[in-house]
């Protein structure tokens, strides 16, 4: 007799005491990891935006829950002559500067990466109002002071098409656009945002919005000696290249303090104050690609891949039930040993679930019977040369295991090429797909085997 | 003990050369599918070929002519419709396709089509239920990375199987088959005018590493049976016997991976359906290439490399 490893040899009794006991804890942490192991402040955070209680710790993709991605990346025609360098610095700078934007949205759980030299990606979960998300996000937020010309006026400028040639203006002067009027020739900047040091909403008597700023201390210096050597003027205050308002400077403002105003929506006006306080991009950022998931569409997206998830499961159940009796049943308890411990390993690792990701949970279902078709087969052929039970199942174990280990390998190698290449959903599929059928190794071959060992008598074999 | 087949003796090789005919055609269609993919001309995803998917829903419904008429007047006249059923909308549902153009920034059509929908259809309602909005500069890295990832991990699964095959004429058939089972699937796929999109280059990876699992089972039992050839028995017949044996096991492996991924075919998402039906398409033409094109290869090889007979001189007997 050739000795295979002592796994397949029949185990003796203490063994199997460990190792049941093994099976069991497994199961009970993966049902700790799964639905225990929330924190209480996970849980506050996730009512604050969500009507229900969350129910499991693991991790549902954009696909599922909802929510805008973006993959952004610096505007590289706007970067002529940087060095890659300069430019995946800037593109630092503007991811920090994206998260305090992001932390103002009131979004759980956002994701915000850099990726590549250039590149930055934006996970905001169950937000789907794209418009103003891409209004806080990729606003440069440019804030400028420039005084308004008062020696030159617009109408002497108009190119033929009506509108202000730029070619013809004297100087030192630019042509900005109004936010709500046809634009202003202004001065050169007097100062920057980078001089604010906060910004936030308040109401006027009437009640209409305003955005007050507050200088720090050498801004608020400058902004005293400016307004104050021009009273009488306009003073545009610019955002993004377009102003936005241009009060008259009635008296010289000290204490370093202003506001913007105009007709602003309360959450217009939140807003603004938000992208201000949060601070200017080093650069304009490019949207490269965007994905959005309505909350609808991914729930319905995920009871229809769960249902079906639910039907493939019975339905090999029933098959593995009918086709093999008794072994069958065992072989479906190693299949469900596989399911509960992968939920466990998913939970726990943390893994992102995505709709390709409960596609490779199907798949894992069917490809970790697979191998207990093997091993079964195997069993009823030594049976009918004439082999007993009890031998027939050990040599059964013992000859299936290199066809099924070869099924493991490919499958290995496909997800792992997968995971280094795919994007996120596809990156889901792969580390479910590997984790459920490496899984598969210790619960279709390992447990099933170890339910076999546990009777000690066969007379015959329901097979 | 329950079985399909209680010691099965049909002779799967009489046909060989008609289904090693068959499998060639198969394979063509699949290089032709190639051809088409590297000239862009098949029905690419947004992932691979630049653009938006729009998936847009309405309070009341709303026809499938009318919205296509709107969006050609409003200069998309490429968009592709499809109205989708959606039980959690009482109006339409579409799903629209529409190429990437330098006009609009990324992530602003599905905004754009909203508004403009919501103009012409002003008491319909239309909300935006999802969008993927892929740039060009994207798409090229996503076709890039996913022909890398398809030809390393091909690359690899081709060297496992040499490698696992301790002889030649068996790994050559293996890799053989499994290169036939892609470039069938690939050309079903691509000339049915399915979407080729990321998950389908997932999927064919996926089968390509799964339908060695049927050829690895009939082989192993064919070395398995070398050792015991009986007299008189031909290699043909070894082979033959063979795949009758492990037609049980072949079957079965092969049905329950089929019967889990059939319920998420029939009624999986959109993103879900066709994924599923490329898996299933795999799982069918792997156990149809293990026992037609795997086995049939091993038998021409023998009988091309088996040195002619001698003819015997005549008169002795």
């Amino acid at each position: 007799m050739n000795r295979a490893t002592p796994l397949f040899e029949r185990s003796s009794v203490s063994f199997q005491k460990w190792m049941a006991l093994t099976v069991i804890i497994m199961a009970g942490a993966a049902f700790y990891a799964v639905f225990l192991n929330i924190t209480k402040d996970e849980q506050d955070e996730w009512l604050k935006t969500h009507k229900e209680k969350k129910i499991t710790s693991l991790k549902l993709g954009l696909d599922i829950q909802g929510g805008l991605q973006m993959n952004m990346e610096v505007d590289q025609d706007k970067m002529a002559g940087k060095t890659p360098q300069e430019i995946s610095d800037s593109a630092d700078r503007a991811l920090e500067i994206l998260r305090n934007r992001v932390d103002g949205l009131g979004v759980t759980e956002p994701v915000l990466e850099r990726e590549g030299v250039s590149g930055i990606v934006i996970q905001l979960p169950g937000l789907t109002d794209i418009k103003r998300a891409r209004d806080i996000l990729l606003s440069t937020a440019q804030l400028q002071f420039r005084l308004v010309s008062d020696r030159y006026r617009i109408s002497d400028y108009l190119g033929k098409d009506g509108k202000v040639d730029n070619a013809k203006l004297p100087s030192g002067i630019t042509y900005l656009a109004g936010k709500e009027d046809s634009g202003y020739l202004c001065e050169k900047i007097l100062l920057t945002g980078e001089s604010l040091t906060d910004a936030h909403v308040e109401t006027d008597p009437v009640g209409r919005p305003y955005i007050s700023f507050k200088f720090n201390p050498e801004g608020g210096k400058q902004f005293g000696i400016i307004t104050g050597d021009n009273v009488g003027r306009l003073l545009a205050i610019v955002l993004d290249d377009r102003v936005y308002s241009a009060p008259r400077i009635q008296t010289r403002i000290p204490g370093g303090s202003g506001q913007i105003t105009g007709s602003f929506t309360d959450q217009d006006a939140a807003d603004l104050a938000l992208i201000l306080r949060a601070g200017a991009l080093p650069a304009p950022l490019k949207v490269t690609s965007q994905f959005v998931v309505g909350p609808t569409l991914g729930a319905d997206s995920v009871k229809r891949g769960t249902m079906a998830a639910l039907y493939g499961l019975v339905l090999v159940l029933l098959f593995m039930g009918l086709y093999y009796r008794w072994s069958g049943w065992i072989a479906n308890a190693g299949l469900l040993m596989n399911m509960i411990y992968l939920m466990g390993l998913l939970a726990a690792l943390k893994v992102t679930i995505t709709l390709p990701g409960i596609a490779g949970i199907i798949l894992t279902l069917g490809l970790s019977v697979d191998s207990n078709v093997l091993i079964f087969e195997r069993i009823r052929e030594e049976m009918r040369a004439g082999k007993t039970v009890r031998a027939a199942i050990d040599s059964g174990y013992k000859r299936a295991l290199e066809a099924i280990i070869d099924t493991h390998v490919t499958t290995l190698i496909s997800a792992a090429f997968l995971f280094q290449f795919g994007t996120g959903p596809v990156k889901g599929f792969a580390v479910n797909l590997s984790l459920g059928v490496a899984l598969s190794l210790f619960t279709a071959v390992v447990i099933t085997k170890m339910i076999f060992d546990a009777r000690k008598e066969y007379q015959g074999l329901s097979i | 003990m329950f079985q399909w087949f209680n010691e099965p003796k049909i002779n799967f090789m009489a046909p060989r050369r008609f289904f090693l005919a068959l499998s060639t055609l198969g394979c063509l269609a699949g290089v032709y599918a190639c051809v088409l993919l590297w000239q862009g001309k098949a029905n690419l995803g947004t992932d691979f070929g630049a653009g938006a998917l729009l998936r847009l829903s309405s309070e009341k419904s709303v026809q499938i002519d009318q919205v296509r008429q709107t969006l050609k007047g409003e200069g998309y006249p490429d968009a592709q419709i499809q109205e989708v059923s959606d039980e959690t909308t009482k109006g339409s549902s579409f799903i629209i396709k529409l190429k990437y153009d330098q006009k609009n920034a990324v992530g602003s059509l599905g905004d754009e089509v909203v508004g403009v929908f919501n103009k012409t259809f002003s008491d319909a309602h239309f909300t935006l239920q999802g969008s993927d909005e892929v740039g060009p500069a994207v798409s090229e890295k996503l076709r890039n990375d996913a022909f890398k990832a398809f030809f390393l991990s091909m690359l690899g699964i081709l060297i496992y199987i040499v490698w696992r095959f301790k002889r030649f004429e068996f790994g050559v058939a293996a890799v053989i088959t499994t290169i036939h089972d892609v470039l069938v699937i690939l050309g079903i796929v691509v000339l049915t005018h399915r979407e080729f999109n990321l998950l389908q280059v997932t999927a064919l990876l996926t089968l390509a590493g799964y339908s060695l699992n049927d050829t690895v089972v009939t082989f192993d039992r064919i070395r398995e049976n070398m050792k015991f050839l009986v007299k008189d028995q031909t290699f043909l017949q070894l082979v033959n016997l063979s795949v009758n044996e492990t037609l049980s096991r072949t079957i079965n492996t092969s049905g329950t991976v089929f019967l889990t991924l059939l319920p998420l075919c029939i009624m999986g998402g959109d993103t879900l359906k066709d994924f599923a039906f490329t898996l299933l398409l795999g799982v069918v033409v792997g156990t149809y290439s293990s026992i037609f094109v795997a086995s049939p290869i091993l038998v021409e090889w023998d009988l091309i490399s088996r040195p002619k007979p001698v003819p015997s001189p005549t008169g002795s007997k």
